[in-house]
């Protein structure tokens, strides 16, 4: 029992550096990836996103979640996506 | 009552955000409500540590400035129930954390947490004088190094002045102390502090000792705090650690130095060696 | 290492000593000399204790155009109230000519902060002379005792400051600094039980670490530190 706690470990010894700091490198690439998109982004983009909501809130029945804005940077042009999920006009029919 | 404890420590590096991780999930292991918040201002490191990066979309100042809610900025830990996190901003704004703030998210954490424990950013700067002013109960982590020891001395000193409970002549912040990165072969080689050594200078009760571990590296690499890792001696260590916080009496462990089976074995020959040699 | 030894045995006719008296600095806000003596002597009235003797130094920065009659009628002001004026500091350089030939010579004096004038206090009221500290002094902290002895129960970690203006008696273990007879009472003394402390002073005559531990002491429970002929000297009770 005692040589096969041993063997293990030696096995252990050999194997588990290598599987942590390959999902610490995993992880480092997306979530820095992630935070130099938000760097890069205008200081505008947050405060757009409350006034279009409020806008639309005027006419349609949505809340913080429904409205998404994205800015994504192509070769020469940057494009601002807008995403606003409508509710159905089931929904609407019922008020 | 909802319990405030503060992890800090003056000397960078020393295992404050790795501490805050485990007692926040061995606190809330044992049934309790916990939420753990970074205080740093500008850089964030606890939900590397609890492995929650991916999922951060509001932050402590989006909750004070009011551009977000707690129940919005709050992120459930996936390992444990009953334990949040709220992250720290990466603001470059300094004076982005106000007192009138904090004090406003913490009264209303009260209301639904039992444990609210607060990473202390390093240095004595706001971030750090922010974390400790509203404590009830400080955790003071040491590394046995001379820096370490003097500046945890002096976040004692501010514990015992620039806090609430001071300046309103209450009952004192209690303080207690986290030694860190222990390594017992080097203490009895004299090469390091040790405990009795760091406690004539701090003289404050010890929560416990953690011993320097590698399972530490490989659990912020995996996002997952050290306490869950069971069979790591500094896991065990943590969770002795909570078990004294939460008034358990637990005998402190792994501050014996290890001794490797063959060098036992080559102690043991030259201990016979030099009888034979004595008696020749 | 050298200077300090030198500063301290310099010359057999005289002595420069560390001064622990307080000096003023009179920042100079508008240059209307008449509302400055309406305002000092309302000042007078709200605090007759400020005006004690104090030295003070003229800061002009904040105004122009005064010459040498306007700094001497401030002088003759300010010794009219009690407080000496010993020079000026902070000025231009037609600031500092004027002020000079009205007998304000210029001064080279490093940073200060914005006083807070508090009211007389009522003579009837106790005053605390001897302080009594019980929890540790931490590095960073400082523990004062204005007018009598400071006696400490617990420990002084290394960054901390006592400062007394009568005898210091440590009975924990002394690893900081401190400074006995601060307002230049010399027969103040220090009590300790090791000699650990970063720096000791008595009236302004100092010894650091490093000459302490030049000085031989037998292991006894009790090290008093005094002053005598100028010298701080160490003995064991």
């Amino acid at each position: 029992m005692k040589i096969q706690n041993q063997l293990n470990r030696i096995l252990a010894y050999f194997h588990r550096p290598e599987v942590s700091a390959k999902s610490a490198k995993e992880r480092l690439q997306i979530i820095i990836a992630h935070e130099r998109g938000e760097r890069d982004k205008p200081d505008y983009l947050q405060a757009l996103q409350k006034d279009i909501l409020a806008v639309i809130a005027k006419y349609v029945d949505i809340r913080t979640d429904d409205v998404k804005i994205e800015l994504e940077r192509q070769q020469g042009c940057s494009v601002l996506e807008l995403n606003v999920v409508l509710p159905t006009l089931a929904q609407e029919t019922d008020k | 009552m909802t319990k405030i404890i503060v992890i800090t420590s003056g000397k960078g590096g020393v295992g404050k955000t790795t501490t805050s991780a485990s007692f926040a999930v061995g606190i809330a292991n044992r049934g309790h409500k916990t939420v753990v918040i970074d205080f740093d201002i500008g850089l964030r490191n606890l939900d590397l540590i609890m492995g929650c990066e991916r999922r951060v979309v509001y932050d402590f100042v989006n909750v004070i400035r009011g551009e977000a809610n707690l129940k919005q900025a709050l992120i459930r830990d996936k390992h444990v129930k009953d334990l949040c996190i709220l992250a720290a901003s990466q603001t470059r704004d300094k004076d982005a954390l106000t007192m009138e703030g904090v004090e406003k998210v913490l009264k209303e954490l009260s209301e639904s947490f039992d444990y609210i424990i607060c990473d202390s950013p390093a240095g004595i700067e706001r971030g750090a004088q922010l974390a400790m002013y509203f404590a009830d109960m400080a955790i003071v982590v040491t590394n046995p190094e001379v820096s370490s020891v003097r500046d945890s001395d002096r976040i004692l000193g501010l514990l015992a002045s620039k806090t609430r409970r001071a300046e309103e002549g209450k009952e004192a912040v209690s303080e207690h102390l986290l030694l860190t990165r222990y390594s017992p072969d080097r203490v009895s080689r004299g090469d390091m502090l040790s405990l009795a050594d760091v406690n004539d200078i701090l003289a404050i009760p010890v929560l416990g000792v953690i011993p320097e571990s590698q399972a530490v590296l490989r659990g912020s690499n995996a996002g997952i705090p050290v306490i869950m890792d069971a069979e790591s001696d500094a896991g065990q260590a943590y969770a002795d650690a909570v078990a004294r916080l939460l008034g358990e009496e637990v005998p402190h462990r792994f501050m014996d130095e290890k001794v490797h089976w063959l060098k036992r074995m080559f102690r043991f020959r030259e201990k016979a060696r030099h009888e034979n040699t004595k008696s020749a | 290492m050298l200077e300090r030894k030198w500063l301290q045995n310099n010359g057999r006719s005289f002595r420069f000593k560390a001064s622990f008296s307080p000096c003023l600095i009179l920042e100079i806000i508008q240059p209307d000399m008449q509302i400055i003596q309406k305002e000092l002597a309302e000042l007078a009235q709200h605090a007759p204790r400020f005006f004690n003797g104090s030295s003070v130094i003229i800061d002009p920065q904040k105004i122009s155009g005064w010459d040498k009659a306007d700094y001497e009628t401030l002088k003759q002001l300010l010794l009219s109230q009690g407080l000496v004026p010993i020079g000026v500091r902070g000025g231009n350089a037609p600031q500092e000519e004027a002020a000079q030939l009205a007998g304000l010579p210029c001064l080279n004096t490093g940073k200060s902060a914005p006083l807070e004038i508090v009211p007389a206090v009522p003579e009837n009221t106790l005053r605390e002379t001897t302080r009594l500290v019980t929890s540790p002094v931490r590095s960073g902290m400082q523990q004062h005792a204005r007018e009598g002895d400071l006696i400490v129960t617990s420990s002084v970690s290394a960054g901390a400051e006592l400062v007394a203006a009568g005898h210091i008696h440590v009975y924990g273990v002394l690893r900081g600094r401190a400074l006995a007879g601060a307002n230049g009472n010399k027969d103040a003394c220090i009590f300790c039980r090791t000699l650990e402390a970063e720096l000791v002073s008595i009236a302004g005559y100092y010894l650091t670490k490093e000459e302490m531990a030049s000085i031989p002491t037998t292991p006894s429970s009790i090290i008093q530190i005094y002053l005598q002929n100028e010298e701080l000297h160490i003995r064991t009770l």
